[in-house]
């Protein structure tokens, strides 16, 4: 028998592997862009932001100095890396077109169903309002950057509210779940931008009053269009309260009412879902910036995730009673606290926004513009900016009985819908 | 002090190849290990733009390689293994059409040996194959290693040991068919 080294058979087959040298200067290219557009933080302030315009070709050609090569510029395009890396980039950021151009169209595209749809865009506006208010935070927002976030913004914001409007026809628990995870959203982007900009220590201020109005305004739309559609499904209080008004006065009623607890299921299940889901990726965003926080910020988050946690659990239980209807609420209610949170979380490790201030601000200035949304507040669907307190509200019928999900929220029964799910510690 | 980007740039020069060629062993495929390489050094840079210490470049890098490769198991679990043993195959042959004239200048039988440890190395569980490519390729010490992977050294040395032992098991079966 041989004896054969294998230690030396091992090596051997290494040695045949390795890049090529096109495959590493490709590789380099990239990390060098990369740290180009990510410098060492300590030097972000020595950084120029430039605004690039017109199409990403042109501004990929002129990010350097020398012409880029051709090669280069196809490896950007289609090396996962690059969108990769271009995903947390700014305007301004050398691959920010990337990101704009490249990968949103092509999740645009591959959107299919009218609910991914809607969904995307929501993601979009939220995202264009994140960058408005990273920029904002780092006071290198000018005037022409918000001009084209808002643009950008108000566009998604509204694919997303035509998505949601025609969902609601046909699949009211797709509309109820994207109308509310939007709706919570600008609230919460909101609530950022308007501290961002009531910030004291800004040197060159460009002021985004107006894009929190807008933020507000969308915010508001979404949320009548949500009311609506759970007006559909039966799980608004009111509704429910007529549907059981139904089921006691008439024989037919009784087929009627089954179809109501078959969709509240639906709608109730899957708002369950994405609670949960949104409670995971609100631990996450805490793990990832816990060390930023000071003790008594992190325990506070904390429990603002275990509520949520305990809130999706008495869903489970009053959707193992049959209670859909309270179960959607719990959930709805675990949902808008921890999404809310993930918003805020997500900003403190991007920007210097504190979340304790985040936080302090968030009923005071919530409530102010609902206020300001709240004159005519008679019309039903006319809501403001508040899941809860809306849909829990009693609206003039005095036999309607506040079902358990009432009991989730305390201060949602009043006549002015004091707005705002209460995030405040 | 941090590390510049020119340092940056020098270590990638220096450790691209390595961790490429660790990342197309574990994965047994060169388009994973191309982008699992770009990805480790973006991560790594992400890290050190954050103020992030890189004392051991290599121990940096190589415990961001493998805790990306354990990222791309758990997605790729799915996979059948015909698949993936199909995709080794793919890799292979590409490899080495790409060809290397030290391979030439080779013996068939030398090459077929070389071949045979290659399929057994592939086969090798992933434990024991993370420890035996840094250990022999990459020529990482033991007490280099135990860290990457998250073991103790002892344990890193019971693997390769054991590693080899299965190694040499596999290519007597063979030779004795």
């Amino acid at each position: 028998m041989r004896k054969i080294n294998i230690k030396n058979y091992i090596q051997k087959v290494g040695t045949g592997v390795s890049l090529s040298s096109a495959e590493r200067e490709k590789m380099r290219e990239v990390l060098s862009e990369y740290i180009a557009i990510k410098p060492a933080v300590r030097d972000t302030a020595d950084v120029r932001h430039r605004q690039e315009k017109g199409n990403f070709l042109s501004s990929l050609f002129t990010i350097t100095k020398k012409p880029m090569p051709i090669a280069l510029i196809l490896a950007l395009l289609f090396s996962g890396s690059v969108s990769y890396a271009a995903e947390g980039t700014l305007p301004g950021d050398t691959l920010y077109p990337v990101k704009i151009h490249v990968n949103e169209n092509l999740q645009t595209a591959l959107a299919l169903s009218t609910e991914a749809k809607a969904a995307l865009h929501g993601r979009l506006a939220e995202r264009r309002l994140e960058e408005a208010t990273n920029l904002a935070a780092k006071n290198t927002l000018n005037a022409d950057t918000k001009a084209d976030l808002s643009a950008s913004f108000s566009e998604h914001a509204d694919a997303a509210v035509t998505g949601v409007t025609k969902l609601s026809e046909d699949n009211a628990a797709a509309a109820i779940d994207v109308a509310s995870n939007l709706e919570t959203g600008l609230a919460a982007h909101g609530t950022l931008l308007a501290q961002v900009n009531n910030r004291s220590d800004a040197k060159s201020k460009v002021d985004v009053g107006d894009l929190v109005a807008l933020v507000h305004e969308k915010a508001r739309l979404v949320s009548a269009i949500r009311a609506h559609a759970e007006g559909n499904a039966e799980v608004s209080a009111r509704a429910v309260g007529s549907a059981s008004a139904r089921a006691a006065g008439t024989v037919n009623a009784k087929s009627d009412a089954s179809a109501n607890a078959d969709a509240q299921k639906t709608v109730s299940v899957k708002m369950g879902t994405m609670a949960k889901a949104a409670i995971a990726n609100a631990e996450k965003a805490f793990a990832a910036v816990s060390v930023k926080l000071d003790a008594a910020v992190a325990a506070a988050v904390k429990l603002e995730i275990s509520v949520a946690s305990s809130l999706a659990a008495t869903g489970d239980t009053l959707s193992a009673k049959g209670d859909f209807t309270a179960a959607f609420h719990a959930y709805q209610q675990a949902f808008v606290t921890v999404k809310k949170l993930s918003v805020y979380l997500n900003a403190a490790e991007n920007t210097d926004i504190k979340v304790p201030a985040i936080l302090h601000s968030d009923s005071s200035t919530e409530a102010k513009a609902e206020s300001s949304g709240e004159s005519n507040g008679n019309d039903n669907n006319d809501a403001d900016s508040g899941i809860l307190p809306n849909s829990l509200r009693i609206e003039g019928d005095a036999s309607v009985e506040t079902h358990a999900g009432a009991s989730v929220n305390g201060t949602g029964g009043g006549a002015s819908g004091s707005g705002g799910v209460q995030i405040g510690l | 002090m941090g590390v510049t980007k020119e340092a940056f740039l020098k270590v990638f020069e220096e450790h691209s190849d390595g961790l490429f060629r660790h990342a197309f062993f574990r994965l047994s495929s060169r388009d994973k290990a191309l982008d699992l390489t770009q990805d480790a050094f973006l991560k790594g840079w992400e890290y050190i733009r954050k103020g992030g210490d890189m004392r051991d470049p290599k121990n940096f890098l190589y415990r961001i390689m493998h805790n990306l490769i354990i990222d791309e198991y758990r997605k790729s679990k799915s996979d059948s293994l015909d698949e993936v043993l199909e995709k080794a195959g793919d890799a292979t042959e590409e490899q080495f059409a790409e060809g290397s004239l030290a391979e030439i200048e080779s013996s068939a039988d030398d090459r077929m040996l070389t071949e045979r440890v290659k399929n057994a190395v592939a086969e090798l569980p992933d434990d024991y194959r993370a420890i035996v490519t840094l250990r022999f390729m990459e020529e990482l010490s033991t007490k280099e290693i135990a860290p990457i992977v998250g073991v103790t050294e002892n344990v890193v040395s019971v693997r390769i040991h054991r590693a080899l032992i299965k190694l040499r098991g596999v290519l007597l079966a063979e030779e004795n068919i």
